[in-house]
């Protein structure tokens, strides 16, 4: 007859368990940590870098080595083991504007760096100024009188501003998303975080040191701004010589890519879609 | 046996008791809800203020966790050895040594509305058991309850096996007996006493040799189950001061049952394999079976509380001054697995089946009250039973919470500044893998549970065994589900003195 489990035998699993529970456990949470061993064995602290794309395909390297590109389910990336000092991200992708950045990386911590890539060439879809009698938009001055209601609303957008008393935060020279602000001050744009400090976006701090504010630094003065369509830490701007996407982390310097070129061009955001106007005509931005 | 005589002796909940005895027995039933909500909630709060705390305290429970997965899993592939041996072994050569004749089996089968069906099955199993049937005493114990349906289904049963077992005896439980609580440990209390009034005193059988098997109506017996139950009572130095458990197959109707419900009632059955192989941490559960002089002695079972199946074990403990144990058998019985003609009343009834077992919590502030009043029981004794039992409640009610819900909780509301460490990266990503390694330990289960599987009926389809080892992935599913929700409940409702009435699984048959 099979005897149950003896006492000593149970003694011994259990005697064996707690001696793995008591060796591995440490070395877990010191790896959890981000400790690790060093190339003379002593015991080093790492840190690690997550770095966001919103496309698959993406290639993502650093310090020139490549890491991961990017598909359809996973398109972020975490890199631990990482000895703490500077590194050089970059992206690319075949008919995207490649983005690079150099951060510091510190110990027990994570670096978050989020990118973007702008198409190289972007699609205008002009809003005609008609509607002929099928409902088509035209610019047939046949249809005169049947404005398209979209050309309407859109020249709206771009009409001068009335000067009236408004408790509204969002002027042309104010843009509000949550609790971050952009202020346009002597053509430059500033961004401040009103909320709660321990809510301020990654990009305003740097190994626990926060900025007040941060500014866009452009090549030239800013016309038109507002906060690029889906995204919390890009700002749109019209320069001088065209409509430029801008970074607001400034940790190391910011990326600017160019979205359209020419002089005189005017852009508004309404509802998540970018619209811009050239001479006179008025396009939407299909990115 | 001067505690069987003290007012605590069968004490069912605080009020049965006065003064301070009272206010200590309710704070004792709050204990096991304090703790398992204060390790929840006290989770939460660190979380909330010391997210890097809680990101080590979650590292190390999950690391205890697998490794206590690990651990069990030794003792249940070993009892699985032991359950396979002893299916195999001749009770009947190794009982054919000694003298055994003059042992008899008294088998109790509570009875309410449920189906000729299910009765018959069980007597039936009875009637196709390795003993002599002329020692055996049935006692269909029915609830007046019941009404006439359950009258007919009694006679009916009678009228077919009664001349085939040495002793048929059918008890019918009056109602609303004052100061008891409807349910099977009154039922079978009643019935207990009627057989000693009708059977043995009538017939001169000793109460020293009759083995009594409290079972459930749907327990069906194994061939040698009475063979083996009583080689493990004689061979015993003192069976007065033993109960005997056999493991409970949930395998009757398995076939016909929905995955969540087979894998509730598997993992069940795992539980009570592995408990085997700590017998000091054993307390009788479901159908069981105990002498009847031990019984006899103490009053049998309480009438006044639910989970009369566990009780039993511990007024028998503390009558004992601590001297009494739980033999395993490590012999199987079967029972229905929770069916019913709907998915959702099935889920409903394992919910609530799962509760009932888990208000055997209501166990923990009787045992304590009884530690702190008998004096006779060793301080180590006390210490070992306390820790074990409510570490048993705490762990059933906390651990799959604490493993499959509150693992991301420092990320989740643990702060920006945390959300930057290492650390609340790697939380998740090692709370996963630890998951992982764990659920290897299910092809285990995976490959018992297919081993004791009764044969596929003609109507079941061959691919029905796939779903039956691909089921165990619905394993941290129903372990919170049927195990810490319900859980949580009963120890809140014991610790709000909500008591909850015995509830009565509905057996349903295809």
């Amino acid at each position: 007859m099979i005897q149950p489990l003896s006492r000593k035998k149970r003694r011994g699993y259990i005697l064996f368990f707690s001696f793995l529970f008591i060796v591995i456990t440490p070395i877990l949470i010191l790896y959890a940590t981000g400790y690790r061993l060093t190339d003379t064995f002593s015991l080093g602290r790492t840190g690690g870098l997550y770095i966001t794309a919103e496309q698959s395909g993406i290639q993502i390297y650093v310090n020139n080595k490549l890491i991961k590109e990017t598909g359809i389910f996973q398109k972020n990336i975490f890199v631990q083991n990482l000895a703490p000092g500077t590194f050089v991200i970059e992206t690319h992708k075949d008919g995207l504007i490649s983005w690079k950045k150099e951060l510091a990386v510190y110990p027990e911590t994570v670096t978050e760096a989020h990118t973007f890539m702008l198409p190289k060439d972007v699609t205008l879809n002009e809003i005609l100024p008609f509607i002929d009698t099928d409902g088509t938009p035209t610019t047939s001055v046949k249809f005169l009188k049947n404005k398209n209601p979209e050309f309407v609303e859109i020249n709206s957008l771009f009409l001068p501003p009335k000067i009236v008393k408004t408790a509204a935060t969002t002027t042309p020279d104010t843009k509000v998303l949550g609790k971050l602000y952009l202020k346009k001050i002597l053509g430059r744009i500033h961004a401040q975080w009103m909320g709660n400090p321990d809510e301020k976006p990654l990009y305003f701090c740097q190994d626990n040191v926060c900025k007040k504010e941060i500014v866009i630094q452009t090549p030239s003065p800013v016309g038109a701004f507002d906060f690029f369509p889906g995204r919390s830490d890009l700002v749109i701007v019209v320069l001088d010589s065209g409509i430029y996407v801008s970074e607001i982390d400034d940790r190391s310097g910011q990326n600017i890519q160019p979205m359209l070129n020419g002089e005189n061009l005017d852009m508004r955001v309404k509802d998540n879609i970018i619209y811009v106007k050239r001479e006179k005509a008025f396009y939407s931005v299909s990115l | 046996m001067d505690y069987t005589h003290t007012p605590y002796f069968r004490v069912g909940r605080a009020s049965d008791l006065q003064g301070s005895d009272r206010l200590m027995y309710r704070l004792l039933e709050i204990l096991p809800g304090f703790l398992s909500w204060g390790t929840i909630l006290g989770t939460v709060f660190l979380s909330f203020f010391f997210p890097i705390w809680a990101a080590y305290f979650i590292i190390a429970f999950d690391m205890y966790w697998i490794l206590k997965t690990a651990y069990l899993s030794f003792h249940l592939r070993h009892n699985w050895k032991r359950i396979k041996h002893n299916l195999k072994l001749n009770w009947q050569e190794m009982l054919s040594k000694m003298k055994y004749e003059h042992i008899f089996h008294m088998i109790i089968l509570p009875f309410f509305t449920e189906d000729l069906v299910v009765v018959e099955h069980s007597i039936q199993a009875l009637l196709e058991t390795d003993y002599d049937k002329k020692k055996m005493i049935i006692v269909l114990a029915l609830e007046e309850k019941g009404g006439e349906k359950a009258r007919e289904i009694a006679q009916t049963i009678e009228k077919r096996y009664g001349e085939k077992f040495g002793y048929f005896l059918t008890t019918i439980h009056p109602e609303d007996i004052l100061g008891e609580m409807p349910g099977k440990g009154s039922n079978i209390s009643y019935a207990a006493e009627e057989a000693r009034r009708l059977v043995l005193n009538k017939h001169n059988l000793g109460y020293r040799d009759v083995i009594v098997s409290a079972f459930d109506v749907d327990t069906v017996a194994y061939k040698e189950y009475f063979l083996c139950l009583t080689w493990h009572f004689l061979t015993n130095p003192n069976p007065f001061s033993v109960s005997f458990q056999p493991v409970p197959f949930y395998n009757n109707n398995i076939w016909y049952a929905p995955a969540f419900s087979r894998v509730a009632a598997g993992s069940s059955t795992f539980w009570q394999m592995m408990q085997q192989e700590r017998p000091e941490k054993l307390s009788t559960f479901s159908s069981h079976s105990v002498s009847f002089q031990s019984l006899y002695e103490i009053g049998y079972w309480q009438k006044n509380m639910v989970s009369e199946d566990s009780r039993i074990f511990w007024n028998l403990f503390l009558a004992h001054d601590g001297d009494y144990s739980v033999v395993p058998l490590s012999y199987p019985v079967s029972m229905d697995a929770n069916l019913a003609p709907t998915l959702w009343q099935t889920t409903k009834n394992i919910y609530k089946q799962h509760r009932r077992w888990a208000w055997g919590v209501e166990n923990i502030p009787y045992i304590l009250l009884g530690f702190i009043k008998n004096k006779k029981i060793s301080k180590w004794t006390k210490l070992r039973v306390s820790f074990v039992q409510i570490e048993g409640f705490w762990s059933l009610a906390t651990n799959p919470l604490m493993i499959f819900m509150l693992g991301w909780l420092p990320v989740i509301i643990g702060g920006a500044h945390f959300n930057q460490t290492i650390l609340s990266y790697n939380l998740p990503m090692f709370t996963r893998n630890m998951m992982f390694f764990a659920m290897i330990g299910l092809v285990l289960s995976a490959t018992i549970y297919l081993s004791f599987l009764p044969a596929r009926p003609k109507n079941i389809k061959s691919i029905s065994k796939t779903f039956m080892i691909l089921q165990w992935l619905l394993v941290p599913i129903t372990i919170t589900i049927f195990g810490a929700i319900p859980g949580l409940e009963a120890q809140t409702r014991l610790m709000l003195g909500k008591y909850m009435g015995f509830w009565i699984t509905p057996k349903y048959r295809k």
